[in-house]
């Protein structure tokens, strides 16, 4: 049902985008077509009404000259050769028609629609247009001596028939014109939207199949859809990385607390079978107590772990000396190597400097020293160095203790994983999860050397504060 | 076993504790320890209830839940601190990240335990919350059964005789007198006597632990660093 509803979505989307583009189109098309319509009507116009006034300076001359006889003359000659000739009226008081020419083949044209108008001041203009024709008439009107006013009009007819022609031209441009608007618009929207509709696919296989590993094609090219479609790729392998990472943990957790949770168990019922003694009851709270520490201190740290391995550790980092971290946490087991015999030796540069969380550093150096402490015998040596070398700081934890056997070397940083020599000692199997994962999560590299009987080096290296 | 609440306030006052949490069992061990230790308590169920007692009586301090039904606890201390209400609180939540420890401090609570918790963690808690708001002269010289500390020139005496201490041990003796004859545990010595945040995953309390024995009980019958097996340490002044 929702597939349904994101399909009607898109296409009214896509119809939607390209309707518009059309219309866009079109309104563009009709809008250019009006300007330059009006431009050359008014164009037109213009050069007639600029022909008509030079006219009436002619007629006016004439007039002068000779009266309206003259006038009358020079029409007749003219009024035989010349078609396109003009219309001429004089006036004199009362709108009377002193003398009126008007040019042969012009229509309809009826000089009484002149008498209808009335009389016109001079100097304005008049426009008839003639009935049924494509023919108008612009007329200008103006003084003459003795009170008489001089009518001049000139036929439009040229200009009339020009301008039909060109609004049929545009009017039969502009069908196709809407058609490649509405073409081009759909191929436009089809094109630009073809990532949007792999996304849709994609997320809609995701949800049904509940497979992950789905990614959405990538397109060559740039543009704000195809970068969405690779953020959301990349979106998809960070929750897939998250998911991944909390299934495990959960997993881990789940298996592994079942073990100390039997211990729980088993303590508390053989508390309760055995009612006759109290100090075996209050011996056994005691180990339920220390098993609960023991749990919560297991939950914490695989939390931690499966924080920094999915990246959602926060982490606060800034410049710190490597020097200051070692002794702070040295410090603490210092006594503890003082306990077993074993010299724990530093040395580091104090110039060396790493960008990380402190917290965790120290959290990761003081696993590191306790690996170290725990494995290494009396009289035996620990010892932290530091070196800077490329933008990187490496930090090695040696010791002389018995060693990590070949086919262990590789397995000690698995979680929960403890290996021959370890079983016999408290711990959790977590130390060099954490270690790793922490390093991992501020860009390091967490590694070992070992040779049997001789001791381990754990290296880490992180970033050099810049 | 009423040791705690008076001898503390200075007072014969019977110091009174409110307890807002929505889990019975938890609320009822917490109540039945603090009255064991010379306390009285109200207990309420969920935020709205709290919000009623805290407003309607004096508490010397309370325990407040986060997760509640209705009203939860940051809204309810936020209330409290708006009527200017400066009764000390003790948040309890299990949440333990750094922004969740914030939150509640800038909500007006003024300290923060994550759940699963020590009882006796929280009454030295609640006891160092009370001592705050009522104490008002930090003493130069601690005195507990025949051992004296003197803050200033960090010299210890045991029945008169001197005993030289490294740093940490004075760390360590210094916080256990402060907390005599109640239980501290190793997770407090950590954080108070170190500083440090996190479980080292270490018997580095212990080796400390042994190492101020060895200069404070070797040479006397009365052994005052006792071991409270699960729980931690105590000093035991008689």
């Amino acid at each position: 049902m929702s597939s349904k509803h994101t399909d009607r979505i898109g296409l009214a989307f896509s119809l939607k985008l390209s309707l518009l583009y059309a219309l866009f189109f079109f309104m563009a098309s009709v809008g250019l077509f009006i300007v330059a319509y009006y431009s050359i009507d008014y164009l037109l116009s213009r050069n007639e009404r600029d022909i008509i006034q030079a006219q009436i300076q002619e007629y006016r001359a004439w007039f002068e000259e000779g009266g309206i006889d003259a006038l009358s003359v020079r029409f007749d000659e003219q009024s035989s050769t010349d078609k396109n000739a003009f219309f001429v009226r004089i006036t004199g008081t009362h709108n009377k028609a002193l003398f009126v020419s008007i040019p042969k083949g012009s229509g309809s044209f009826d000089a009484q629609l002149l008498d209808r108008l009335g009389e016109h001041r001079a100097g304005t203009w008049v426009t008839i247009k003639d009935l049924g024709e494509t023919n108008a008439w612009t007329i200008a009107s103006a003084p003459l001596q003795d009170g008489l006013t001089i009518d001049v009009g000139k036929s439009s007819a040229h200009a009339r028939a020009f301008l039909s022609y060109f609004r049929t031209v545009c009017i039969g441009f502009l069908v196709p014109m809407l058609l490649v608007g509405i073409a081009g618009g759909g191929l436009l929207t089809f094109r630009t939207m073809r990532p949007l509709r792999h996304l849709i696919g994609t997320v809609r296989d995701i949800l049904r199949t509940r497979e992950m590993s789905t990614r959405v094609p990538v397109e060559k090219g740039s543009g704000e859809l195809n970068e969405l479609v690779s953020l959301f790729n990349q979106m998809l392998d960070k929750n897939d990385t998250l998911i991944r990472a909390m299934h495990n943990s959960l997993d881990n957790v789940a298996h592994d607390l079942r073990t100390p949770m039997t211990r729980l168990r088993g303590m508390a019922e053989l508390a309760l079978r055995d009612t006759g003694n109290p100090e075996v009851v209050r011996e056994a709270l005691a180990d339920c107590l220390e098993e609960s520490e023991r749990m919560l201190t297991m939950l914490n740290t695989l939390m931690d772990v499966a924080e920094a391995e999915t990246g959602v550790m926060r982490l606060q980092k800034t410049d710190l000396a490597v020097g200051q971290v070692v002794e702070k946490v040295a410090e603490i087991y210092g006594l503890i190597a003082e306990d077993k015999n074993i010299s724990l030796t530093i040395d580091v540069h104090a110039d060396i400097h790493v960008q990380a969380d402190a917290t965790r550093l120290q959290q990761v150096l003081a696993n590191l020293l306790d690996n170290a402490l725990k494995y290494t015998g009396p009289g035996g040596a620990v010892a932290v160095r530091a070196e800077s070398r490329d933008g990187r700081v490496a930090i090695t934890v040696s010791d002389t203790g018995p060693g990590i056997a070949s086919h262990e070397i590789d397995l000690i940083w698995n979680r929960l994983y403890r290996g021959d020599h370890s079983r016999s000692q408290r711990g959790l199997g977590l130390g060099l999860s954490l270690v790793q994962a922490i390093v991992h999560a501020h860009g390091g590299t967490a590694s070992v050397e070992s040779r049997p009987n001789k001791g381990s080096t754990f290296t880490i290296t992180l970033p050099a504060a810049a | 076993m009423c040791r705690d609440g008076r001898p503390n306030s200075g007072f014969w006052i019977i110091m009174k504790i409110l307890v807002v949490e929505d889990d019975s069992k938890i609320a009822s061990f917490v109540a039945k320890g603090l009255r064991e230790a010379g306390f009285a308590v109200d207990v309420a169920a969920d935020g709205a209830e709290g919000l009623h007692l805290a407003l309607s009586q004096t508490y010397d301090a309370a325990i407040v839940d986060i997760m509640l039904p209705g009203l939860d606890g940051l809204a309810l201390i936020e209330r409290l601190r708006v009527k200017k209400i400066t009764t000390p609180v003790i948040i309890l939540s299990a949440k333990r990240t750094v922004d969740d420890r914030i939150r509640g401090l800038q909500a007006g609570g003024d300290d923060y335990m994550v759940k699963p918790f020590s009882f006796s963690e929280l009454l030295a808690r609640i006891q160092a919350l009370i001592r705050r708001a009522t104490q008002t002269a930090e003493p130069s010289r601690l005195t507990a059964g025949d051992v004296t500390v003197d803050l200033l020139t960090r010299q210890v005496q045991r029945g008169g005789r001197d005993i030289s201490l490294q740093a940490r041990e004075f760390g360590l003796l210094e916080y256990l007198m402060r907390n005599a004859d109640r239980i501290v545990s190793k997770t407090a010595i950590l954080e108070h006597v170190y500083d440090y945040s996190f479980d080292p995953q270490t018997n580095v309390v212990d080796v400390l632990v042994c190492r101020l024995r060895n200069k404070i009980d070797k040479d006397f019958d009365h052994k005052m660093i006792q071991t409270v097996r699960g729980m931690g340490y105590v000093l035991k002044t008689h």
